[in-house]
């Protein structure tokens, strides 16, 4: 690059051939240019460390042979290496001052004369060589300092937006590995009651013994699914009662909570009701729970449907809602949170999750939840 | 005969607790019930002498219906079944006079005598449980202090001697040697402190005095 800018400079230079130069002969002002080119390419390539240098050598160049590409390259490049304050303007004042003294001075030593062409061509130059690149940069630097603070800012954002959806992911997992822990500790401890029926119910010693150790060991399981659970409960317990159970019976009762916020609900079951395995009716309430309070948030009042459909080998769950009431209601950003922890969720229990914005403007939460063959044990 | 009365909202949990408490010769299930309001109905029909009640159920859950059933038969006794020893439920059912807590996996023998002990009139929980039950869910506020504070004045000192030991969990016998009293007497200052404070059983004491932070470990 520097070989390329001082070729370029000694270029110009024999282009320019300045007549205010020093009085030298063609061949010597090429040498002359040549090696004012050289050293301000040098001093231009080292004027990271020492800025003066370049100052100096361009200052030079233009005073002897009125060569412009080094002052120029120098009121840039001062400005972009962070000369800011009194420095910046006494070299500014000082380069100006060298370009109108350069100017009102002939090649040979006479005063050029104070006619207007000449302060004309010395304020010209001025406002060319120093001037105009000195603000170039500085707008260069301001827009380079805006677009990264902007990108700063960007990043915050998104790091902070990726923390959320972590805590929000872990929240949800939380969630769940207790929802989870609840229905395991509940089947179990049924195993043991019934094993300790089965132990003292039976004549026959062996077996009576084999009933106990089912018993013990399911009480052993027990005691430790109560350590992690005492982990798990340990935030804020907010299912305490019966009633905000996630579940399906309990889902009047969320309808309600909904309606009395301010949302409209209509809801509708389709196919023969048939007794779910527990993870799966949790996770068709979160659906329904999640997609509501999207919808409240994100459309305000409008009438929601809920639809819950019992198909031979899946249960489908479906939350619509049509396009804002207020115009002023947007969309946010931040709203997908809540559907991700949703689909964890149905991915757990190995069924599909389906959300998007319909045609008619509104949205639409779709889960199906596949059900196994055989259900009956989980009516109880 | 100890009658005595199931309350669960799952039919698998009511078979096996029945299975196991038919197996006694002392034992007779009277009764099931598959949430409070059923339980309520079975108390005022079948007058049982023990009540094995799972805490939470859906409709009127075991902890209002232990208020409601004191209200009706003062001598019933109340179990509560729960699966987690640690349940606010249990603590609230505690406090509205259920003699004790069982857990769902209880060894079978353990729960055949649980009620025998009960019916003969005495708690059956295990003091260590029964005091981080108790410790963990105690209402810490000024005002429940307050309160606690002024019942128990109408305490001797002697009473309240034995209330305390009473918060710790200890038995009779021990407070008895504690105190360097009988048996006996504990057991009457027990039921006098029982009478001035309009108490069913000692659990509600050992509240009453966690709640005055007079045992405060």
């Amino acid at each position: 690059m520097v070989v390329v800018a001082t070729l370029l400079f000694a270029g110009i230079a024999f282009v320019s051939g300045n007549p205010h130069s020093l009085p030298l002969s063609p061949a010597w002002f090429a040498v002359a240019a040549v090696l004012f080119a050289m050293l301000t390419g040098w001093a231009i390539w080292v004027s990271a460390s020492h800025p003066w240098l370049m100052v100096a050598a361009s200052f030079a160049a233009f005073a002897a042979l009125s060569l412009w590409p080094g002052l120029a390259a120098t009121s840039f490049l001062l400005v972009t290496a962070g000369s800011r304050g009194s420095r910046l303007w006494l070299y500014g004042v000082s380069a100006c001052a060298l370009v109108l003294l350069c100017n009102l001075v002939t090649a040979d030593g006479q005063p050029g004369g104070w006619g207007l062409p000449t302060v004309q061509a010395a304020l010209g130059g001025a406002t060319l060589f120093v001037v105009l690149p000195m603000v170039a940069s500085l707008w260069v630097a301001a827009r380079r300092r805006v677009v990264a603070e902007l990108r700063q800012h960007a990043d915050e954002l998104e790091r902070g937006q990726a923390a959320r959806t972590q805590q929000a992911q872990i929240q949800e997992r939380t969630r769940i590995a207790r929802e989870m822990h609840d229905v395991v500790a509940h089947r179990v401890s049924l195993m043991v009651l019934h094993a300790g029926a089965l132990e003292v119910n039976i004549e026959d010693e062996a077996l009576a013994a084999e009933a106990a150790l089912i018993h013990e060991t399911g009480r052993e399981a027990l005691a430790q699914l109560r350590d992690v659970l005492g982990i798990l409960r340990s935030g804020e317990d907010t299912e305490a009662h019966p009633d905000s159970r996630p579940l399906l019976a309990n889902l009047d009762r969320l309808l309600d909570d909904s309606r009395a916020a301010g949302l409209a609900v209509r809801f509708q079951e389709s196919g023969p009701r048939y007794a779910l395995p527990t993870m799966v009716e949790h996770t068709a309430y979160r659906v329904i729970q999640e997609a509501l309070t999207n919808v409240h948030k994100h459309a305000g009042a409008v009438i929601a449907d809920v639809e819950l459909r019992y198909r031979k080998s899946a249960l489908e769950v479906e939350v619509r809602n049509p396009a804002p009431s207020r115009a002023n209601l947007v969309l946010s950003p931040r709203g997908g949170l809540g559907l991700l922890g949703l689909r964890e969720r149905v991915e757990l229990v190995g069924g599909d999750l389906e959300t998007g914005p319909q045609d008619s403007g509104g949205f639409r939460v779709h889960a199906k939840l596949p059900v196994s063959a055989t259900p009956a044990v989980e009516a109880a | 005969m100890i009658r005595v009365l199931i309350v669960d909202d799952e039919e698998l949990v009511r078979a096996g607790l029945r299975l196991i408490l038919q197996s006694s010769d002392d034992i007779l299930v009277v009764a099931e019930a598959t949430d409070g309001g059923g339980a309520i109905a079975a108390v005022r029909r079948h007058r049982p002498d023990v009540i094995l009640m799972d805490v939470r159920m859906p409709g009127c859950d075991g902890m209002t219906a232990a208020e409601q059933i004191r209200d009706i038969d003062r001598t019933a006794k109340i179990i509560m079944l729960t699966t987690f020893d640690l349940d606010e439920y249990v603590h609230r059912a505690l406090r509205a006079g259920a003699v004790g807590f069982l857990l769902k996996d209880i060894r079978p023998r353990d729960l055949i005598s649980a009620v025998s002990t009960v019916a003969s009139g005495s708690a059956i929980l295990a003091p260590t449980v029964t005091k981080r039950l108790i410790s963990t869910f105690t209402e810490r506020d000024g005002n429940a202090m307050k309160a606690a504070r002024a019942q128990l004045s109408i305490l001797t000192d002697r009473e309240i001697d034995v209330v305390d030991a009473v918060a710790r969990g200890l038995s009779n016998a021990e407070i008895g040697r504690d105190l360097a009293i009988s048996e006996g007497t504990v057991k009457a200052h027990i039921s006098r402190s029982l009478a001035k404070l309009g108490l069913s059983n000692r659990v509600q004491i050992a509240i009453l005095a966690y709640e005055a932070r007079r045992e405060q470990s």
